[in-house]
């Protein structure tokens, strides 16, 4: 049946097909031992690679507090979801499927597909906050949504936004700046503060950070944790502020569209209260400001972001001339008795200036005290003239004038006092009788921030210690440092005079005045002229229809209770005219408060 | 044709080797489960009893009934390849199967048989001169062609590349000049453009991954990576039963039909491939001792046909997982979970043990 040609042929070629098979085999185990053998660890790094995940999670941030207890911020916990950036996941449709079951705004999915496809190594987060309704839709779906992550978290939360939002700033989502400015992880939904005392404490309020490493499977479930290292929650913070002081200076402060206060102790310089008008909800920031509301704060004209309680800079109008006084004090030119005679005007040259009470024929006889209760500018324009400039600028400077308070809020501004370095480039500055003048009235070039007027005015009344604006309470007690060349006794007198300012029918705040048997205050008003006023607008009055942004800033800074200084406070109404008719009585009112909120 | 005692000559170490191969399938397809017997264990066990009871009556049979109804089973088995290609149900993105209310059957494994069949027979009748003219070799060109392009069209690559190859093979031992595998190679080489354009386009892209798999990492070449990488991390000795990560976390696509091998070696590592390797060559091995041995030609061909068809499905099969061929969608014998193929490779073996037992025996009618 079988022909020997055949079999001779199919022996030859069935050895050689054989052969031809033994060699595939041969190159295939070859194959698995160059897979299994020599490049196992490759590969177990790599199947680790995808199943391990190390998660690092985001500490609990230390809470804010006030020196009573109350709680400023805290951490909200909140469900979020977040999605794994993957190679095995399939970004376009997922994000299409979060859309319409979070309503996310296009824009937001935008953002999110980038930052995907990135292939940034953290998870992104999809939206924070879920609610139920959001969170059962999610678990229903989660099947289509590989990578999808819902897990408890926390958010900032502050329980006074518009109220505290200077001064506690807020946190919004870290950018790398941010991570490499305070070298830490990116991890998801890490905030950072931004502004305030939330930027400046940061690493204090921060915490470490905890780590997680999990077991997901392909679709980058948990399937199980391998190891958790807790976070460690960050300090809180005791704040010196006490909101309901706070609180009640926002309600005082109704009425005015654009003011700010600072409330200090005299003795340690911490700040119990400090608003600036108008302010934002600080709560906006967290999950990310919305683009519009951002637009809005930053072209807003009464400029809301910034905190005008330190980088607001006012000429000081006439709060400078306790200034004044203690400068010629100092020099020995006047003492408690000295007069002088005021017009109404003063002669400088072939120039008139005007004291403000012009019309009715000035002031008449002043002394000292006169002169600070019933702010005679003659009076200091006299002394002015015969101390000079410079003498005026040392004394502001001793106070501490012209100089970062170093509260711990970033954007403080300097204001200005003119130093000879300043005047280096301004030939005869302090030679010129003019800027003289202006000084001794704290116009022209003089500038200072509310702040810095309300720490004036502390050290005015605690026996001229010097004390630093603080906001956070320290144990640390510096020795004690008094301002130089000044006598107790002149203090003494000014205070005396400070306290006519209200008290005294003639004084230009006794409007202010509460009338309490039991308590009263003390201060100085000012006006900082915004622009101009011709005499023309003098004589007939009109001055008083300027255009809101032109009229004077009302100033006033105070002092209570008169007999043991306990509070400073300093007052500025924007564009409020009068310093003494309405900045006085706000300040009245403040410390008013302040002696019945705070113990 | 039937006799039952051929059962007690059928080789007991090949039949051992069978189930032992079968085992470790079970054995992976449990942990492919995540610890079950459900789905796959179960439902394969089954497979391998019905298999157990064709591959009987086959080894009952006398392959001389085989031989005389080679090209009527090559017929049938057309036929049903084109109803599948009329009435068949698209699934899996693929129309492979009939669906016989029973299991779903796949025609175009069955006509890997068949085919190995319908060559034999026709060499089997061909004079050694005979086969040195084309003209010859133009009815067995055509009994490859035809089902080798219902399989592509189908579409399953794996299958038309079996049923190429095994035929080739036929051809060659049955002493198919050389000439004619020189110019074939050259005209399927002049072909591959036009073949392309038959390609549906993720077979091309698979292709296409293939050849570059850094080309696309995270889509087409994704469960090559990952098979990759489980293979790898297997090492020497493996993960351990029901321990290996990537099949457990589901990194691994396929895990218990085509890449099952993979999961295997994930958990076994090098030790347990080479087992698994080994067995088969057993097989193999085998294979060729029933051809060299049979006295009939049509038993011959036949036995080389059906070794080199399951060494095809050992071979493609690994070297894919490996990433050395583009995946085709060959399953592994005997361990692969799917129906049709375990009956198919049962009913090839039955047909190899019944060749094996000579027909010519005392007692046994010849």
């Amino acid at each position: 049946m079988i022909d020997e040609s055949f079999s001779h042929v199919f022996k030859r070629r069935s050895f050689l097909l054989g052969l031809g098979k033994g060699i595939l085999l041969t190159g295939l185990l070859g194959r698995l031992i160059h897979l299994q053998i020599f490049n196992r660890d490759y590969y177990r790094t790599l199947a680790d690679r995808n199943r391990i995940q190390t998660r690092l999670i985001a500490p609990p941030r230390g809470q804010i507090i006030d020196n009573t207890g109350k709680v400023l911020a805290i951490n909200q916990n909140v469900y979020r979801c977040l999605m794994t950036p993957d190679a095995n996941i399939n970004v376009e449709t997922e994000i299409s499927i979060l859309q319409s079951l979070l309503n996310l705004s296009t824009e937001h999915a935008k953002e999110l597909k980038k930052q995907l496809t990135q292939q940034s190594k953290i998870a992104s987060i999809v939206k924070e906050s879920l609610t139920w309704e959001e969170m059962a839709a999610l678990q229903l779906k989660l099947p289509d949504l590989p990578g999808l992550l819902i897990e408890k978290s926390q958010i900032r939360q502050y329980m006074y936004p518009e109220i505290l939002c200077h001064t506690i700033g807020y946190v919004a989502q870290a950018s790398q700046k941010d991570l490499d400015e305070y070298n830490v992880e990116p991890i998801p939904g890490l905030r950072i503060g931004k502004s305030g005392l939330e930027k400046t404490y940061q690493n204090t309020l921060n915490g470490k950070p905890g780590m997680q490493r999990v077991e997901v499977n392909a679709r980058r479930r948990i399937v199980r944790i391998i190891d958790h290292t807790s976070p460690k929650i960050g300090q809180d913070l005791h704040t010196t502020i006490n909101i309901a002081l706070q609180e009640k200076i926002i309600e005082i402060l109704e009425p005015y569209r654009n003011a700010n206060v600072v409330v200090m102790d005299v003795h340690t310089g911490a700040i119990r209260a400090m608003v600036s008008k108008p302010g934002y909800d600080s709560n906006l920031f967290v999950s990310g400001i919305k683009k519009d509301d951002w637009k809005n704060l930053l072209t807003h004209e009464d400029k809301p972001l910034i905190n005008k309680a330190l980088a607001g800079q006012y000429p000081p109008g006439s709060i400078f001339k306790m200034i004044v006084a203690l400068a010629a004090l100092n020099e020995g030119i006047v003492d408690q008795e000295s007069h002088i005679h005021c017009p109404g005007h003063y002669n400088l040259g072939s120039n008139r200036i005007h004291c403000w009470t012009w019309k009715n024929g000035g002031h008449g006889t002043v002394n000292l005290e006169r002169a600070i209760a019933e702010s005679c500018d003659v009076y200091f324009y006299h002394l002015a003239l015969k101390i000079g400039s410079l003498k005026m600028v040392e004394m502001a400077s001793r106070f501490e004038l012209g100089q970062l308070t170093g509260i711990e809020l970033s954007g403080e501004k300097k204001g200005l006092i003119p130093s000879p370095e300043w005047a280096k480039f301004r030939k005869g500055f302090f030679k010129q009788k003019g800027q003289a003048l202006n000084i001794s009235i704290g116009q022209g070039v003089v500038l200072s921030t509310p702040l810095q007027m309300a720490r004036m005015i502390a050290m005015l009344v605690n026996g001229g210690k010097i004390i630093t604006p603080h906001l956070v309470k320290t144990e640390v007690t510096h020795p004690e440092k008094f301002v130089e060349g000044i006598e107790p006794h002149w203090l003494e007198w000014i205070q005396q005079a400070m306290s006519k300012v209200v008290n005294d029918p003639k004084g230009t705040a006794h409007r202010a005045n509460p009338n309490l048997n039991d308590w009263s205050f003390g201060g100085k008003s000012g006006s900082a002229q915004v622009c101009r006023i011709t005499m023309q607008q003098r004589a007939d009055g009109t001055y008083k229809d300027l255009p809101y942004h032109l009229k004077d800033h009302a100033i006033f800074v105070g002092y209570a209770p008169i007999e043991k200084p306990q509070h400073a406070v300093s007052v500025v109404i924007e564009h409020g005219v009068s310093g003494g008719g309405v900045a006085g009585p706000v300040a009245g009112q403040i410390l008013q408060a302040a002696r019945h909120l705070y113990v | 044709m039937f006799d039952i005692r051929r059962l007690f000559h059928v080789n007991r170490t090949v039949l051992g080797v069978i189930i032992a191969i079968v085992f470790i399938g079970l054995v992976t397809l449990f942990s492919a489960a995540n610890g079950s017997i459900h789905p796959w264990v179960i439902k394969q066990l089954l497979r391998f009893l019905l298999g157990l009871i064709i591959f009987g009556v086959i080894v009952a049979s006398d392959s001389r009934w085989w031989s005389q109804h080679a090209y009527s089973i090559y017929a049938v088995v057309l036929v049903m390849l084109i109803l599948v290609e009329l009435m068949g149900f698209v699934g899996m993105g693929a129309q492979r199967w009939l669906d016989l209310y029973i299991f779903n059957l796949q025609p175009s494994e069955l006509m890997r048989v068949a085919l190995i069949l319908a060559l034999a027979r026709y060499f089997s009748f061909l004079e050694a001169d005979e086969v040195q003219r084309f003209k010859n070799l133009i009815l067995p060109l055509m009994l490859i062609c035809v089902p080798m392009l219902l399989a592509m069209r189908q579409p399953d690559l794996g299958t038309a590349i079996l049923l190429l190859s095994s035929g080739l093979a036929i051809f060659f031992v049955s002493g198919v000049p050389w000439w004619f595998f020189t110019a074939g190679f050259v005209t399927v080489i002049c072909a591959v453009p036009i073949l392309w354009n038959f390609l549906y386009d993720y077979q091309k892209k698979r292709i296409l991954v293939f050849l570059n798999p850094e080309s696309d990492p995270t889509h087409a070449g994704y469960h090559i990576s990952q098979s990759k990488i489980a293979l790898g991390s297997g090492g020497f000795t493996g993960k351990g039963w029901l321990k290996g990560t990537q099949s457990h976390l589901n990194f691994l696509p396929e895990k218990q039909t085509d890449f099952i091998f993979t999961m295997f070696a994930e958990e076994f590592g090098l030790i347990g491939c080479l087992i698994v390797i080994s067995l088969f060559c057993i097989l193999f091995f085998w294979g060729y001792t029933v051809a060299d041995h049979t006295r009939s030609k049509f038993g011959k061909l036949v036995a080389i046909g059906i070794t080199t068809t399951l060494f095809l499905y050992v071979f493609i099969n690994i070297a894919m997982v490996m990433g050395l061929l583009p995946v085709v969608g060959v399953p592994l014998p005997f361990m692969s979970y799917g129906g049709t193929a375990m009956i198919t490779l049962m009913l090839s073996m039955g047909l190899l043990s019944s060749i094996s037992i000579p027909r010519v025996r005392k007692g046994i009618r010849s």
